[in-house]
C-alpha cells in the first residue's frame, strides 16, 4: 500500500553508531545554546560582573602604571638600594593587586549564585515537566552522562561569572606588571584563586541541579534555591549573634567558603573563628547530599517515572 | 548492524528467517514486572512479528511499563525478553538495545528555545552519530517528515502536527530497526492525523520498519498495522493478524433490503433467528448451527414479499474485536474472583 499524503523518500543511514566519550559535552552544548538565545537575562546577569571585571582590570593596570614614575625616580640611587627599593615597591604593588582580585572574587560570588540559579534551575525541572528525559534515555545515554552534561551547562554559566573575571584580571595583572612579575611571583596565588572559583562553581552547580531535580517547575527550583541559600545565610548569622556562638555560622554556605578561602589564600576574616575541617565537613556533606539527591532523581528519570 | 545473541553478546543471534518463519522482533515469555506491590506486567507472553504492529490496551494495562522494557530502561522482575535480538539482562545490553530502537514519546517532550535541526542533530550525536553524520541525517529525516524551512525556527511557533513530526524525525535519526510510536496522532487535526498516519504506514509497509504503534485510536491501528496485541492488566489477551481477527464470520450475515425491512425482521424473529439492525438499517442475522446457508432467509423474504438487495458476511471492526476481548477478559477475572 502506498502512502497517500507524504511525498518524501526515506533514506537509510549507512554510517556507524559509535561509543562517543563526549556525549555529556553534546548535552551541555545544547543547554548552553538555549541559554545564549535568551539575551535579556544574559545582559542582566552578566552586565554587573562584566563592569566589575573591567573596572578591576583598569585599577590593576593603573596600580602598576602609577608606580612607573617612582621607579624612574630610583635611577639615581645606589644599585643595591635601588634593587631593594624596587623589590619593596613591587611587592607592595603585587600585594595591592592581590587585594583587588580578592575583592573581585568576593563580590562576584553573589552573581555566580544568581546566574547559576537562573540558568540551572530549569535544567532538570524543565526536562521533568516536558518529559524530555524520555528523549534522552531512549538513547544509549547513562544517567551519569546526563548529569555530567547538565552539570557542565550550569557550571559554564557560573564560570562566566567568576572563573572568567578572575582569569581576565589575573591576565591583565600579569601583562601589566614589570617583567610578568605578577605571574612569576604569584602563580601559586593565581592557581589557588582559580581552584577556589572552580570549587565554588562546582559546589553551587551540584546544589542547583539537586534542587532542580526535586521539582518539575523551574520557578519553584529557583525559589527553593534562594530560600535555602539566603535562609541559611541570614539564619546562621542571626543565630550566631543571638546565641553568641561562632558555630552557628557553619550553617551558611558563603561563611564556609569564606573559611576555605582564608585558608587557601592565607587571609584572616573577622567573625570566622572555626577550623577549616569543620567547613570542609559541612561543604562535603552538602555535596554528598546533593549528589545523592541527583542520583536518586535521575534514576527515576531514567526509568521514565 | 550485526544482531546480538539473546544473552546480549554481539554477533551470534539472528533476526533472519528460520524455516520460512520470520524471527519476531520482540519475544517475551512469562514476563513480570513489579514495582513493590504493584504488578504492572503479570506473566506476559508476546511475540511481535516483523512489520507494523498495533499495541492496544485500556489505561493501566501496562503499556508504559512494556515500552520501558522494550527500550531497555527497565529490567524485568521475572521472565525473559528478547528485543531486536538482545536480552535486556545487563546494563550494556540494555544500552545496546537503545541503539536499535527509535522512540517517539507521547508527551510534549521537546525543549523550547531550540530549532528542529538543533534538537534532531543533538539527539543524533547522543545516539552515537558523528557530528557530520548527525547534521546530514537530521536534514534527511526532517525532509522525510516534511518540516521544510520551519526546521530553522525555534519550536515556540510550532503547531502540534509539526511537533509530532519532529518527534518522529528524532526517533528515525539513527535509522533504528524497531520503532516505538506512542500515540503519534495525539492532538492532531484531521489533516495532520492523515499526514502522520501516511508516514507511519510508509515506514511500516514500504520501508520495512518494525513498528510498534501504541494508540487509543483503533482506526489508526487498523489502517497502519498488520498485526495487533491487546494488553489488559499486564497480560496479552489477544494477539494476531488484524485481517484474521476481523475476518468475516460465516455465521453472521448483513442483509440489505429494498424498502421497509421491518416485516422481514418480524418474520425472522418469529422463526427464532437472532436478529438486529445496524446503523444503516440493514438486518444483521446470526445463523443458528442447524442452518447451513442463506436459502431459508431468502425463502422467508419471498414469503413476506420483501426484496433483498444484498447478503454479505459481516466483518468485525477492530474496535468490536478489542471491546469483546476486553469484556471477555473482565468476565474471566470476575468469574475467577467469585
Amino acid at each position: 500500500m502506498k502512502a497517500t499524503t507524504h511525498t518524501e523518500v526515506y533514506r537509510r543511514f549507512d554510517g556507524e553508531l559509535r561509543e562517543r566519550p563526549l556525549r555529556s559535552v553534546t548535552l551541555a552544548w545544547s543547554g548552553i545554546r538555549v541559554g545564549f538565545k535568551k539575551k535579556l537575562p544574559m545582559l542582566l546577569l552578566f552586565l554587573i560582573p562584566g563592569i566589575f571585571t573591567i573596572v578591576t582590570s583598569f585599577m590593576v593596570q593603573l596600580k602598576f602604571e602609577a608606580e612607573a614614575g617612582t621607579i624612574s625616580g630610583m635611577a639615581g640611587m645606589e644599585p643595591s638600594a635601588q634593587t631593594m627599593a624596587m623589590g619593596a615597591l613591587l611587592s607592595s604593588q603585587i600585594g595591592q593587586v592581590e587585594s583587588l582580585i580578592f575583592d573581585l572574587i568576593t563580590n562576584m560570588q553573589f552573581f555566580v549564585v544568581l546566574s547559576m540559579g537562573w540558568y540551572g534551575s530549569g535544567l532538570i525541572a524543565e526536562d521533568r515537566k516536558l518529559r524530555a528525559n524520555l528523549l534522552y534515555f531512549a538513547r544509549p545515554l547513562s544517567r551519569y552522562t546526563y548529569t555530567a552534561g547538565k552539570l557542565m551547562t550550569v557550571m559554564f554559566w557560573g564560570a562566566w561569572a567568576v572563573v572568567a573575571p578572575v582569569t581576565i584580571v589575573c591576565s591583565v595583572a600579569s601583562l601589566a606588571s614589570p617583567e610578568w612579575s605578577f605571574l612569576t611571583e604569584r602563580w601559586d596565588t593565581i592557581l589557588k584563586l582559580e581552584l577556589y572559583a572552580v570549587l565554588w562553581v562546582f559546589f553551587h552547580g551540584i546544589l542547583v541541579l539537586a534542587i532542580s531535580s526535586l521539582t518539575d517547575r523551574r520557578n519553584r527550583a529557583l525559589g527553593g534555591l534562594f530560600i535555602f541559600y539566603f535562609l541559611t545565610l541570614a539564619g546562621s548569622n542571626a543565630m550566631a549573634e543571638l546565641m553568641s556562638g561562632q558555630g552557628w555560622r557553619l550553617l551558611s554556605i558563603p561563611n564556609n567558603f569564606k573559611r576555605v578561602f582564608d585558608s587557601l589564600l592565607g587571609q584572616t576574616s573577622p567573625g570566622i573563628g572555626w577550623n577549616l575541617e569543620s567547613s570542609l565537613w559541612v561543604l562535603g556533606l552538602l555535596t554528598l547530599a546533593s549528589a545523592a539527591t541527583l542520583a536518586r532523581q535521575t534514576r527515576k528519570l531514567e526509568v521514565g517515572s | 548492524m550485526t544482531p546480538n545473541a539473546p544473552d546480549g553478546t554481539p554477533g551470534s543471534a539472528s533476526t533472519t528467517e528460520v524455516a520460512g518463519e520470520p524471527e519476531p522482533i520482540v519475544r517475551l515469555q512469562g514476563l513480570r514486572k513489579s514495582f513493590g506491590n504493584v504488578h504492572a506486567l503479570r506473566g506476559l507472553d508476546m511475540e511481535l512479528p516483523p512489520g507494523p504492529v498495533g499495541l492496544l490496551g485500556p489505561n493501566g494495562a501496562g503499556k508504559t511499563t512494556l515500552i520501558g522494557l522494550l527500550l531497555g530502561l527497565l529490567e524485568p522482575t521475572e521472565g525473559t525478553a528478547i528485543v531486536a535480538g538482545l536480552q535486556p539482562t545487563n546494563r550494556s545490553a540494555r544500552i545496546e538495545i537503545r541503539k536499535r530502537v527509535g522512540y517517539m514519546p507521547e508527551s510534549d517532550c521537546l525543549l523550547p528555545g531550540m530549532t528542529a535541526v538543533e534538537i534532531v542533530s543533538a539527539l543524533a550525536k547522543l545516539t552515537g552519530l558523528s557530528r557530520q553524520d548527525a547534521i546530514t541525517r537530521s536534514h534527511e529525516v526532517l525532509d522525510y517528515v516534511e518540516l521544510d524551512e520551519a526546521r530553522y525556527r525555534t519550536l515556540d511557533g510550532y503547531s502540534t502536527g509539526m511537533k509530532q513530526r519532529l518527534k518522529l524525525a528524532q526517533a528515525l535519526v539513527h535509522d533504528p530497526e524497531f520503532l516505538l510510536l506512542d500515540e503519534p496522532t495525539n492532538g492532531l487535526d484531521p489533516a495532520g492525523r492523515r499526514h502522520m498516519l501516511s508516514l507511519v504506514e510508509d515506514l511500516g509497509r514500504n520501508q520495512n520498519k518494525n513498528v510498534l504503534l501504541c494508540s487509543h485510536l483503533l482506526p489508526d491501528v487498523e489502517r497502519t498495522c498488520d498485526n495487533v496485541v491487546v494488553l489488559v492488566k499486564g497480560q496479552a489477551i489477544l494477539q494476531g493478524s488484524i485481517a484474521e481477527l476481523t475476518a468475516a464470520e460465516s455465521r453472521r450475515l448483513r442483509v440489505g433490503t429494498e424498502g421497509d425491512a421491518s416485516r422481514l425482521l418480524t418474520a425472522l424473529k418469529a422463526a427464532s433467528y437472532d436478529v438486529s439492525t445496524d446503523e444503516s438499517g440493514a438486518v444483521i442475522i446470526t445463523l443458528p448451527q442447524s442452518v447451513e446457508d442463506a436459502d431459508e432467509i431468502c425463502g422467508i423474504a419471498a414469503r413476506e414479499q420483501v426484496d433483498l438487495s444484498s447478503i454479505d458476511p459481516v466483518r468485525s471492526t477492530l474496535e468490536e474485536v478489542f471491546l469483546k476481548a476486553v469484556d471477555d477478559s473482565e468476565k474471566k477475572t470476575e468469574t475467577a474472583s467469585v
